[in-house]
């Protein structure tokens, strides 16, 4: 079974794909979706996806930007570009990115099957049984991660395999080391800097898009709900009952 | 009209021309440079006849006179001329001394001894008439003792004969005494002059005295003796004179009192000098290269050159396109010419493809426009939105329908591109006929016949659509129910095949006139059909590529045949 993750900002592309295509008949399941980059940025370490669609246009940072990033990062990972634009051939030969594919919106079923065959064959020829390496992930490795994570949580594009990448962890090892150490999994210690941070913000009355921004989650929909989850009352809310 | 001239025809006219020129020219050089060195060579004959005559006549009148001198202090001729009576003894001496000196020299033909009282000792052997008392006698005696050349003692004497006499007369003195004794006259036969003559017989040329007598030589050339055209001082004239219609040159010297000496020479110089003609040749060969290699340079630089150029230019002409000469020309200003040609060739090249340029990208962009007023992405956008409400509401049919829809709009706009590959075209009908089966599902069954190969066939756009459509509204549906719409497509040696069949009502030939004929183009009610057969036609550049069957009541076929080279399977179009 392949992992595909959707990442658009229409709640009803995301239905409409996940709905009208047989996954399981293409040995495929649907692991996870995004309302934006920003947010896949976040989760793409638990999701663990093999596939990524991804929306061209949404805000804060676009199918382009994203793609950048996550082929970086993810080098086994296949894109499939969703675009309304007939013009996105112009602009993959541009940017010249590996293993994309597009597929022009709204999608006609038969051809977004074969589309999807095609990157099942490809991933049956190449995904190698995955070989986890790097060094041992020593307790005062754990120590110096979360002070990085203290220092950099404002930067957007920090995750599990960005900062494994830079301190030279394989990504899943370091998840599981870091859950085992602190007793948090380590995208909930980023959130929880993050929302410290958020916290000291709201006090000042800063706007939400504001904080949103300055704790490196640009994406203020995705703050939204993450606040919420955090402090059980919406940003707003928290805002104005500090000034009650 | 101008009449049209080769440059080639005219040059090569002009080296003829020039070529006899030269000719000429040389002919005339050498006939003036001939003519003047015949003169100079007939004076000189001329002059050199006559000096030779002079000198023995010189000569013999030296030697002659001498005689004289011997005769006047002969002993035996003085005791006569000094006898007071004469005896026939002393006038037989006196014969004898006469005879004996007479005889040391040729052509003396008599000599006469006169005593002062008037007889005479002679060595006559002919009568001889003496009129010995005239004027010539007082002359003789004026001379004192010199000698007088005459021609008949200037007529003091006559020989019976007739013939002409040169006469030496002198007084004779005592050697001693110095006392005048008496005179003497030798005769010297005229025949004696034509031996002087015998070296010289190559000219015509004669001795005259002084009144124009010959004495000997030619008779006619005497003719031409005129006593005021000698001259003044005892030398040589020349004249151009006539005898017998040739030009000769005359030479006359009386340097010789009394004669006259006249010799007329048109002898040529036996040939040209070799020198001169070898000079004169070389000269002429000389122009005849000079020319030849001045025509093989204009010819092969400027006359084919230009030949070559006006050949090419009139190839370019003939063939319609702005093609450069590819010609090889030389580098010089005809070799710029070409340049100068083909880069003004490049230039309309240039500014053609500039414009077609423009208009395409006007084209372009009014199709963007087009396309921005329809906002296809909002429309996908909604679709899809749409679509996912359709799955939502368990509406299948309506996904199928929007799937459709989204699919059929997007091909038939295509990036506003005006050729795409059959695979499209067929897609879009494909679309389309699933959309309109939504509409009219009873009326119609669509067929698909397509041929792989085919797919990657580049066509106009929408050539297709406008017959499907066709076949529907006036084909399938007014019959009614169960009919059949069938696209075949096909590869053929040189054409790609299109067929859109419908088993419906049909058309009449005049239906079928009316849309094949162009005139029915832009009329509103058949501008579907006939539209599209006139972008084909256009497109393939061909008014042979649509054909129509049909039967009333039973069916009608479009059929169309794009020109296609199937060099490779991708089915590139050669229009």
């Amino acid at each position: 079974m392949y992992r595909v993750m959707i990442i658009d900002d229409e709640v009803s592309a995301r239905r409409l794909l996940q709905q009208a295509i047989d996954w399981e008949a293409l040995s495929m399941e649907l692991a996870g979706e995004a309302a934006s980059g920003i947010e896949a940025i976040n989760i793409i370490d638990e999701v663990r996806p093999d596939i990524i669609f991804v929306d061209i246009n949404m805000p804060f940072m676009n199918g382009i930007e994203f793609t950048k990033l996550a082929t970086n990062r993810y080098p086994d990972l296949m894109i499939i570009i969703l675009t309304a634009y007939d013009d996105f051939e112009y602009a993959r030969q541009c940017i010249r990115l590996p293993v994309v594919d597009y597929m022009l919106k709204p999608f006609v079923r038969t051809d977004m099957v074969e589309l999807l065959k095609r990157v099942k064959a490809h991933l049956d020829e190449t995904k190698p049984t995955k070989q986890e390496n790097g060094s041992e992930v020593t307790v005062s490795a754990i120590e110096q991660i979360k002070n990085y994570l203290r220092e950099n949580y404002t930067d957007s594009e920090i995750n599990l395999t960005s900062v494994a990448q830079h301190f030279g962890f394989s990504a899943s090892y370091l998840s599981r080391k870091f859950k085992q150490e602190t007793g948090k999994s380590f995208v909930e210690f980023l959130m929880e800097c993050r929302m410290e941070k958020a916290v000291e913000l709201a006090k000042t009355n800063a706007k939400m898009f504001c904080t949103a921004a300055d704790v490196g989650i640009p994406d203020p929909n995705y703050f939204g709900r993450l606040f919420k989850k955090y402090k059980g009352i919406s940003y707003s809310e928290y805002v104005a009952s500090l000034h009650e | 009209m101008k009449e049209k001239r080769s440059l080639k025809k005219d040059t090569l006219v002009l080296f003829i021309i020039l070529l006899l020129f030269f000719c000429l020219v040389f002919a005339l050089a050498a006939y003036i440079v001939g003519d003047n060195a015949s003169r100079d060579y007939r004076i000189r004959t001329a002059e050199t006849a006559v000096q030779n005559v002079e000198r023995t006549i010189y000569t013999n009148l030296v030697n002659y006179n001498y005689l004289t001198r011997l005769l006047m202090v002969d002993e035996s001729i003085v005791t006569y001329l000094k006898a007071d009576e004469i005896t026939q003894d002393m006038l037989y001496e006196a014969r004898k001394g006469i005879y004996s000196i007479q005889n040391l020299y040729s052509y003396i033909d008599s000599v006469f001894v006169f005593r002062l009282d008037g007889q005479s000792a002679s060595t006559e052997r002919s009568p001889y008439y003496i009129d010995e008392h005239g004027e010539e006698y007082e002359r003789i005696m004026a001379a004192r003792g010199s000698t007088i050349v005459a021609i008949n003692g200037n007529g003091m004497i006559h020989k019976a004969t007739g013939e002409t006499m040169m006469t030496l007369s002198r007084a004779i003195y005592d050697i001693n005494s110095q006392k005048l004794l008496g005179f003497l006259i030798m005769n010297v036969a005229s025949s004696y002059f034509d031996s002087s003559l015998t070296n010289e017989m190559e000219e015509e040329i004669c001795v005259v005295d002084n009144m124009g007598t010959l004495l000997c030589g030619d008779a006619s050339l005497s003719e031409l003796y005129n006593p005021n055209k000698l001259p003044d001082d005892e030398g040589l004239i020349t004249n151009e004179v006539q005898i017998n219609g040739k030009n000769k040159i005359l030479a006359a010297s009386n340097a010789l009192e009394p004669f006259t000496i006249m010799c007329a020479s048109g002898k040529s110089p036996r040939v040209l000098s070799v020198q001169l003609i070898v000079a004169l040749v070389l000269t002429l060969a000389a122009f005849l290269c000079a020319i030849f290699v001045w025509g093989y340079y204009v010819s092969t630089n400027i006359v084919s050159p230009i030949h070559k150029l006006r050949t090419a230019m009139e190839t370019t002409k003939s063939s319609g396109w702005l093609s450069p000469i590819e010609t090889e020309m030389p580098g010089n200003e005809v070799g710029m010419l070409a340049e100068n040609y083909n880069s003004l060739i490049e230039y309309l090249n240039e500014m053609f493809a500039r414009q077609i340029e423009n208009e395409k990208s006007i084209q372009k962009a009014e199709m963007r426009v087009l396309q921005e007023q329809i906002k296809p992405h909002f429309l996908y956008n909604t679709l899809e939105t749409i679509s996912y409400l359709a799955i939502e509401e368990h509406a299948p049919n309506v996904h199928d329908a929007l799937e459709s829809l989204g699919s059929f709009y997007r091909n038939f706009l295509s990036k506003g591109d005006r050729e795409i590959p059959l695979r499209i075209e067929i897609r879009i009908i494909q679309d389309y006929l699933a959309l309109q089966k939504l509409r009219y599902g009873e009326a119609f069954d669509a067929e698909y016949d397509v041929d792989p190969d085919t797919l990657e066939c580049i066509i106009p756009k929408l050539i297709l659509q406008p017959l499907v459509e066709n076949a529907i509204y006036h084909g399938v549906r007014p019959k009614g129910e169960g009919e059949k719409i069938r696209i075949t497509t096909k590869r053929e040696a040189e054409y790609l095949l299109i067929q859109v069949y419908d088993s419906g009502v049909g058309m009449d030939e005049a239906q079928i006139q009316a849309v094949l004929s162009d005139q029915s183009y832009g009329d509103e009610k058949s501008f579907g059909l006939a539209g599209t057969i006139h972008r084909i036609r256009y497109f393939c550049n061909s008014q042979d590529v649509v054909t129509i069957r049909s039967e009333i009541g039973e069916y009608s076929e479009v059929e169309i045949r794009i020109p296609m080279s199937w060099e490779t399977n991708e089915g590139v179009p050669n229009v």
